[in-house]
C-alpha cells in the first residue's frame, strides 16, 4: 500500500513564472480612480447577481420555539429561529432610541471608525444623522424620493458597518413570520430577511449584546476584506443589493 | 521573527500612501498568491489578471486590515475571492494543467537509478492527472493543501469556507483521488 499523503507532501509543482505583479500593481495605483458608475448599470448588475444567486427560503419549523442554531456561511452572523420577543423601537430624532451609539459628525465618524465608506447610490445623498457604537458605524437616511420611511425605525434607510470577525457578533432571531433568503452579492455571503425580526449587536464591552429591537426587512452582506454591511428599511431586495453595491 | 514586525510596519506605512511598501508588501507574497490565483483560474494569463485586480482591491481595503494579524490569509482571501469570482462568471474552463517538478534530493544521497527515476516521474504524473480530472472542489482543497502548502486556516480563507469545513472536505476529496488513481493508495 502506498501512503498518499506522503506521496502528496512530496509531490512538488513546476508553477508558471510569477508575473511582476508589484510594478504592475503600483502602476495602476498610481492612475487616477475610475469614475463611479452611475445607478442604472449598478441595479442591472445587482439583478444580474441576483439571477445567478441561489436562494433559499427556510421552512418554518413547527417546533421553533425550541431555538435551533442555524449557522448558514456568514461568520459574523448568528441566526436563530425563534419569535422575536423585543418591543419596536421608539424612534424620536432620526435613529435615536435605536441603541446605535453615540450621534456623531461625519468627521468624529471618520475619526473613529476609519472603516467607514459613505454608500453612493444615486438619491441617496448624505446621512441625516450618524452614529458611532461599539464596532459599528450606522448611518441614518431619512424619507426622500425612491425612499419610503420606515415604520420600524423611522428612518427610510439604515445603513450599518462593522468590520466582520471571525465569531457571531450580530445575532439575528428570526421568527415564524419572516423569511430568510440566502444570496451571494459580488460572491459575498449575504442575506436577505424579510419581516419583523429580532435585531441586536454587541456592545462596547464586546461580551454582551445588547437588548434585541424589532428590525424591517435587512440585508447582510459580508465582504471578504472583512467590512460588514447591514442595510435596514422599507427596502425591496433589489434596491438594498444595489444600495450595499455602492460602498466602495 | 523579523519579519512579522517589518510586515506591520510596511502595512502601517502602505496606509499613509507610501507605494513603495504596499509594492514591497505585494514582492512578498505575489508568488503564492498568482499561484492560488492560478489553481483557481486554470491558466497563467487569468490568474494574473486576478492576481493583480486582487491586490489593487487589497491595497483600498487595507484601512480595514486589523494590525497586528497576519497579513497572508486576508491577502488570500481577496485575491482567491477575486479568481473565484472571475472563474464563476467565465464559465467552462481548459483543464488544468500542472506538472511535477524535477524530485529534490540531498546532494549527498546516491542518484537514483534511471529505471528508479522514471518510474518516481510518472508515478507523479500520475497523481497531478489523478488531481487535474477531480471536481473543481476536490482539486481545490488538494492543491491548496498540498500543492501551495497552505495551513487550513489559509485554505479556508483561499476556498471561503469555515476552518472546521476545510478537514472533513480534504479528506472526501482523497477518497475521490484514491478512486481516481484507481490503484493500491492506502
Amino acid at each position: 500500500m502506498r501512503d498518499l499523503h506522503e506521496e502528496l507532501t512530496a509531490l512538488s509543482v513546476e508553477w508558471p513564472a510569477t508575473p511582476d505583479l508589484a510594478a504592475a500593481v503600483t502602476a495602476r495605483l498610481e492612475r487616477p480612480a475610475p469614475v463611479r458608475r452611475a445607478w442604472r448599470p449598478v441595479l442591472a448588475y445587482a439583478l444580474a447577481a441576483i439571477a445567478a444567486a441561489f436562494a433559499l427560503t427556510m421552512a418554518a419549523s413547527p417546533d421553533a420555539r425550541s431555538a435551533v442554531l442555524e449557522w448558514l456561511g456568514l461568520k459574523s452572523v448568528k441566526v436563530e429561529r425563534r419569535e422575536p420577543t423585543a418591543p419596536p423601537p421608539s424612534p424620536g430624532t432620526l435613529g435615536a432610541g435605536l441603541g446605535l451609539g453615540t450621534p456623531v459628525t461625519l468627521a468624529e465618524a471618520r475619526r473613529e471608525a476609519p472603516f467607514l465608506s459613505l454608500p453612493a447610490a444615486d438619491g441617496l445623498g448624505r446621512p441625516d444623522a450618524i452614529y458611532v457604537g461599539g464596532e459599528s458605524v450606522s448611518l441614518v437616511y431619512g424619507e426622500r424620493p425612491g425612499y419610503a420611511r420606515s415604520t420600524t425605525t423611522g428612518a427610510a434607510v439604515l445603513v450599518q458597518e462593522f468590520e466582520a470577525r471571525v465569531g457571531p457578533f450580530i445575532e439575528k432571531t428570526v421568527g415564524q413570520a419572516a423569511r430568510l433568503e440566502r444570496l451571494t452579492v459580488d460572491g459575498a455571503p449575504a442575506y436577505f430577511i424579510t419581516g419583523a425580526h429580532g435585531f441586536a449587536y454587541e456592545g462596547e464591552n464586546d461580551v454582551r449584546f445588547e437588548d434585541q429591537r424589532l428590525a424591517g426587512n435587512t440585508l447582510l452582506v459580508e465582504r471578504a476584506d472583512g467590512l460588514l454591511i447591514r442595510v435596514e428599511g422599507e427596502i425591496e431586495r433589489d434596491q438594498a443589493i444595489a444600495l450595499a453595491r455602492s460602498v466602495p | 521573527m523579523g519579519r512579522p514586525l517589518e510586515e506591520n510596519e510596511l502595512v502601517e506605512r502602505a496606509r499613509a500612501g507610501d507605494a513603495g511598501a504596499y509594492a514591497a508588501l505585494v514582492r512578498g507574497h505575489e508568488d503564492l498568491a498568482f499561484r492560488t490565483a492560478y489553481l483557481i483560474m486554470g491558466n497563467a494569463a487569468d490568474a494574473e489578471d486576478a492576481a493583480q485586480e486582487g491586490f489593487v482591491k487589497a491595497h483600498r481595503a487595507l484601512r480595514r486590515f486589523r494590525a497586528g494579524e497576519p497579513l497572508r490569509p486576508w491577502l488570500l482571501t481577496i485575491v482567491a475571492n477575486e479568481a473565484r469570482n472571475r472563474r464563476r462568471s467565465a464559465g467552462r474552463r481548459a483543464a488544468l494543467a500542472l506538472r511535477a517538478a524535477g524530485e529534490e534530493r540531498p546532494s549527498w544521497e546516491a542518484a537514483p537509478s534511471p529505471e528508479a527515476a522514471l518510474l518516481a516521474g510518472e508515478r507523479r504524473a500520475a497523481l497531478l492527472g489523478a488531481i487535474a480530472r477531480l471536481r473543481e472542489e476536490d482539486r481545490l482543497v488538494i492543491g491548496c493543501r498540498y500543492l501551495l502548502e497552505l495551513s487550513e486556516a489559509e485554505t479556508a480563507a483561499a476556498l471561503g469556507v469555515r476552518p472546521g469545513t476545510v478537514k472533513s472536505r480534504l479528506s472526501r476529496s482523497l477518497e475521490r483521488l484514491r478512486a481516481e488513481l484507481g490503484d493500491d493508495y492506502a
